[in-house]
């Protein structure tokens, strides 16, 4: 296992309005997480959010309006023998990702200022106009705000 | 001789042999062979989550694919309910041929995960159960997540009756939902699909091979407990048998835990080897075979103090699990090892040939006390053992006298009867004796490194003066024998075949054996 250290944003790029349409519970955790947390920017989605944060992770659980969105963010990095570094051909934020379907699962995949994230997309119904392409994985993926992590976010209400 | 080091040994792994397991007739394909056409798949010896519990909660499954089986849209035809699909040997089908981004498959693509059945085609009826601690991370139309504290992550999907919710902590084993075809209004087939996602580094978070966590979690669950026997617990030897069902071809892995329980604090461990002839256990209609297990105590317990000793049968396919014998625990209580009387000899040359062992032999000792002991002639540099071609009794030289010595010594020296040279009962009469071998080896050794046996005194050790090295045929020769001392020669081979068939019933079961370590 390898455990980074995350090269954190400044506080002052925390999206205050993001950050205040989450439940009170899933602020007070994204304070305790170890990892930069970036969510889709939809103040629907936001007011659903479940967090979970672990000492080498978070995950936040969203409810879009036709499926389910879910962030992870993880700074321990498993050894894998033989294993050449990569980037996927796809962008997301600026960097390589991996856009995979797993049984009509849409994620993207990337590394980012020493953390791992994912975005993933379950529409309700895997045969909707929204995950007929990874189009709509991407779009959230690139529109993702920060919004803060333990040393980033204990400030806000 | 300079210090020895005595490695633990390694169980061998049989990962790959083709498993059959008594009751069941498991078997599963390596891993990365996948159906033929339906892609190249991977292989990968490593078992990603070695402590992995199987995902449905109760046997027995079938892993293979949905697409190329019965019902698959690549399939043979006919319904996903085929017999067929429900039959070992087990496919591996991560990696199946799919378009989207896999970076650890040859082809850079294909399926994330595995597919698997359970044992019959009802939905809604087989528990799913967790994989390990961990929280419940997503619940969707269609999937639920279960991600441990070292971030790897375990996707159940397709289940019904789902009884989790994101955040719930939950216990390896405990049930999340039912195996189903829940595919978001749409059924799917009836199956599991199951996959493990992990950040790996240079990558990021991928989706890893399950397949052989898969094996290794089935054969836990599906595995027979081993049995075994505890026949007897001395100051001199613990013997019994033990035998796993599940690899009734294999010596079972015994575990002895001296002064406890196994686990427990201060307790004495270490691992033998169930390979020696026995009669128990044995497939019906034999009457021996090799599940017996033969040990001794590590001389540095014998101390007069009484202790428990515990002796259990490791699970083949449960993991560590330890099944006790029966008859175990029994007590000992052993005379306290004493260093008066005795003479401390050192080992000449390279002694490797005398294969002492420091987990069992070695007394501990501080390096002055041994200069207080009285010193004696050096050891020959190798055991040398006589048999008669009359008789069963076993002598071994000791520079230039012959000593006898015991079956259980020849055990406890690790001396192979074989190896002995056969001569005429009235050769060895001719020749000098000295008082028996002691019944079992203990070394100590010097501020130097150097190896020492501790002897039992005798005034022939002390005055005849040497350094050990005493060639024993000449003294032998000048005794008046034309023996030799080379093993299996002999004046009287024909009249060898008896002593060594007693000696071989005798000591058949008194090998020694490997893989021992202190828990």
């Amino acid at each position: 296992m390898v455990v980074g250290e995350p090269v954190w944003p400044d506080v002052s790029e925390v999206n205050r309005e993001a950050f205040s349409a989450m439940p009170g519970e899933a602020r007070e955790r994204i304070k305790t997480s170890r990892v930069p947390v970036w969510l889709p920017h939809n103040p629907t989605w936001l007011g659903s959010a479940k967090v979970v944060s672990k000492e080498l992770w978070t995950t936040v659980h969203l409810r879009g309006d036709d499926a389910t969105i879910v962030v992870s963010a993880s700074r321990g990095a498993h050894k894998l023998a033989g294993v050449t570094p990569m980037e996927g051909n796809r962008r997301v934020r600026g960097k390589g990702a991996f856009v995979s379907q797993n049984e009509g699962i849409w994620s993207a995949n990337w590394v980012e200022s020493g953390v791992s994230y994912s975005v993933e997309v379950e529409c309700d119904v895997p045969s909707s106009a929204s995950c007929a392409s990874e189009n709509k994985v991407l779009d959230v993926a690139n529109a993702l705000v920060f919004v803060g992590g333990k040393g980033r976010a204990e400030v806000l209400p | 001789m300079k210090r020895l080091i005595v490695a633990a040994g390694v169980l061998a792994s049989t990962l790959f042999a083709s498993v059959s397991f008594a009751q069941e007739g498991f078997s599963y394909n390596p891993p990365g062979m996948l159906v033929s056409g339906s892609g190249e798949g991977r292989f990968d010896e490593k078992v990603y989550v070695p402590n992995m519990r199987f995902p449905i909660e109760t046997g027995p499954a079938y892993l293979n694919s949905q697409v190329w089986g019965h019902g698959g849209s690549q399939g043979p035809g006919g319904s996903q309910c085929d017999p067929e699909n429900r039959q070992y040997p087990w496919w591996d089908n991560y990696c199946e041929k799919r378009t989207w981004d896999m970076p650890l498959c040859p082809a850079g693509t294909g399926h994330q995960g595995q597919d698997m059945r359970a044992a019959d085609c009802e939905k809604n009826v087989h528990w799913v159960v967790a994989g390990v601690d961990g929280t419940i991370t997503n619940v969707g139309t269609y999937s639920v997540y279960l991600t441990a504290d070292d971030g790897t992550r375990f996707d159940y999907l397709h289940m019904g009756s789902v009884q989790v919710a994101v955040g719930d902590e939950v216990k390896r084993g405990d049930r999340l939902g039912k195996v189903s075809n829940e595919f978001g209004g749409t059924p799917t087939t009836i199956h599991l699909h199951f996959n493990i996602r992990q950040d790996v580094e240079g990558l990021g978070f991928v989706y890893v091979p399950p397949y052989l966590s898969l094996v290794k979690s089935y054969q836990e669950l599906m595995s027979a407990p081993p049995e075994g026997t505890l026949e007897s617990a001395t100051c001199e030897r613990i013997f019994g048998a033990a035998a796993d069902a599940d690899t009734p071809d294999e010596p079972a892995d015994v575990h002895i835990s001296v002064g406890g329980p196994a686990g427990e604090k201060d307790v004495l461990g270490f691992d033998v080897k169930a390979n020696l002839s026995s009669g128990l256990y044995c497939a019906e209609g034999e009457e021996t075979c090799t599940h017996g297990f033969d040990s001794m105590l590590p001389v540095r317990l014998l101390d007069g103090a009484n202790r428990e000793v515990y002796v259990y049968a490791k699970d083949t396919w449960g993991g560590s699990d330890l099944a006790p014998l029966a008859g175990s625990p029994k007590t000992v209580t052993c005379l306290a090892f004493s260093t008066d009387g005795k003479v401390r000899r050192k080992v000449a040359g390279d002694a490797q040939a005398w294969a002492f062992d420091t987990f069992f032999d070695e007394w501990p000792i501080r390096p002055q006390e041994i200069d207080d002991l009285p010193s004696g002639r050096d050891l020959p540099s190798e055991p040398k053992l006589v048999t008669s071609a009359d008789a069963a009794d076993f002598w071994m030289f000791d520079g230039v006298m012959l000593r006898s010595i015991s079956a259980d010594a020849l055990f406890a020296f690790r001396l192979d009867p074989k190896s002995a040279a056969i001569w005429e009962a009235s050769d060895v009469a001719r020749m000098k004796k000295g008082k028996p071998w002691p019944s079992r080896p203990v070394i100590v050794f010097d501020a130097n490194g150097e190896t020492y046996l501790l002897d039992d005194r005798d005034d022939g050790l002390l005055s005849l003066g040497g350094n050990g090295e005493d060639d024993p045929e000449t003294q032998a020769k000048e005794s008046g024998c034309t023996c030799t001392l080379g093993a299996f020669e002999s004046r009287n081979g024909g009249a060898s075949a008896a002593a060594f068939a007693l000696i071989g019933l005798l000591l058949s079961a008194r090998r020694r054996r490997t893989n021992r370590a202190n828990s």
